[in-house]
């Protein structure tokens, strides 16, 4: 009963993981769904005293990957895209809409292998261990994928903040 | 000793990040005070953090998607409701009104079931639920209109006071009232930079409980509880037992600060 309570006291995260991942809330309510029936499935495999939501994230990856590797769904402008539109829409401050929607446009733009570590990180506060334990790559590289997507972020919000300096001949 | 000629990347978000040890922090900060745009980069991956929290967190009450549901269903539980909201209150009656709970396992063996060992028990079971909650974890916000205190205060019938943890990087968002085997008890949170929470769980002081500072180390979640006589309490967070001290600490002051003025 324990785990499987703490398992389910996990699942919002799980949601919210998918849902950024895959930029589609079919696709990512499919896999919760199927990490969900496996991680249930194994519970007697998850240590106690670890850390559940990180061994369900390991598990939801390596779901993912298998369904990257068996069909190459496209994420499609979906609810997802609707709903994050109508929350950007309500911030009241025009220059924190512009950056909302930016950051999301680039968001859908990085590779996703960047995309996995700034949500791990970012979104879900896993520490850097934990997101190469999860993704199955050395720390070494989380680190020089974080510092590639964030700056490639950065640039993508900020760019859009300067000034036209474009000439219109 | 020279300055190093330049920041590293790795540095700079690992700094963002909060994976730096005290030492490597104060170097850094050094550092950020004087080269401002590095500073302003620091700024903006702070931001992104935020950013990405007003972009991707579900909105309130997501229901838990049907197939979700039935692959619960099918491993033999009971039916759930839809809605986190009502799927913590199911949580919060098995954890709490239940004999055992989460971890429950754990505590019994590091300690027997003393009544102290069953009140931190309780405390870090509610700490389990709702702290990770991220659509209510509260019942009443800090910035909510009603005064909570004075509300929780009724209902547990003694006055109880939310220290500042502002000195401990924590800030105060609110609480809510949970069962404390059939007595009410209240669950007051606080949050700090990176999401990170504490919560320190009240009840009337039983008489069953005395003044020293316990401690329980369950791995990664641990509590300290003590009673001052009127009030039972337990701290609980998903951190290193220093740490925790610290907090600690940190509300005995803050008590201790107000009931001299």
């Amino acid at each position: 009963m324990d785990k499987r309570t703490a398992l389910v006291a996990e699942l919002p995260h799980l949601m919210r993981y998918a849902r950024s991942l895959t930029r589609d809330t079919d696709a990512a309510n499919d896999l919760v769904q199927d990490t969900t029936a496996r991680a249930l499935g194994r519970l007697q495999l998850f240590q106690a005293g670890t850390n559940m939501r990180a061994w369900l994230f390991t598990v939801m990856h390596n779901l993912h990957r298998q369904n990257l590797r068996q069909s190459s769904r496209r994420a499609s402008p979906s609810q997802l895209t609707e709903e994050i539109e109508n929350r950007v829409a309500a911030v009241d401050d025009a220059t924190q809409r512009l950056a909302l929607r930016d950051l999301d446009r680039a968001m859908s733009e990085l590779p996703e292998e960047q995309r996995q570590v700034v949500l791990l990180i970012g979104l879900e506060d896993m520490s850097y261990q934990d997101t190469a334990s999860i993704l199955g790559i050395p720390v070494g590289t989380v680190m020089s994928r974080l510092a590639r997507a964030r700056e490639r972020l950065r640039r993508a919000v900020e760019g859009q903040n300067r000034p036209q300096l474009r000439s219109v001949t | 000793m020279t300055e190093p000629e330049q920041l590293s990347d790795t540095d700079l978000n690992a700094y963002v990040d909060g994976e730096l040890d005290t030492q490597e922090l104060a170097e850094i900060e050094l550092w950020l005070a004087d080269h401002p745009q590095d500073a302003a980069r620091v700024h903006a991956y702070k931001l992104q953090r935020l950013q990405l929290h007003l972009l991707y967190d579900l909105p309130k009450d997501t229901p838990l998607p049907a197939g979700v549901r039935q692959a619960l269903d099918n491993s033999g539980v009971r039916r759930w409701l839809p809605g986190w909201r009502q799927i913590a209150a199911a949580l919060m009656l098995v954890a709490v009104g239940g004999a055992g709970g989460f971890w429950s396992s754990d505590v019994v063996t590091q300690s027997q079931r003393t009544p102290g060992s069953q009140f931190v028990n309780r405390a870090i079971n509610a700490y389990a639920v709702y702290a990770y909650d991220s659509s209510r974890p509260v019942e009443i916000g800090v910035n909510d209109e009603t005064d909570y205190v004075g509300w929780l205060s009724d209902r547990l019938g003694q006055q109880i006071r939310t220290p500042d943890l502002s000195p401990a990087g924590f800030a105060l968002i609110g609480g809510r009232l949970v069962n404390d085997q059939g007595e009410p008890a209240a669950l007051i949170m606080y949050e700090n930079d990176s999401g990170g929470r504490v919560t320190l769980y009240v009840r009337r002081g039983t008489g069953n409980l005395d003044t020293a500072f316990r401690t329980i180390d369950q791995k990664h979640k641990n509590a300290i509880y003590w009673s001052n006589g009127a009030l039972d309490y337990a701290l609980a967070g998903e951190m290193k037992e220093n740490e925790l001290k610290i907090i600690r600490k940190t509300i005995s002051q803050a008590l201790e600060a107000r009931a001299s003025t």
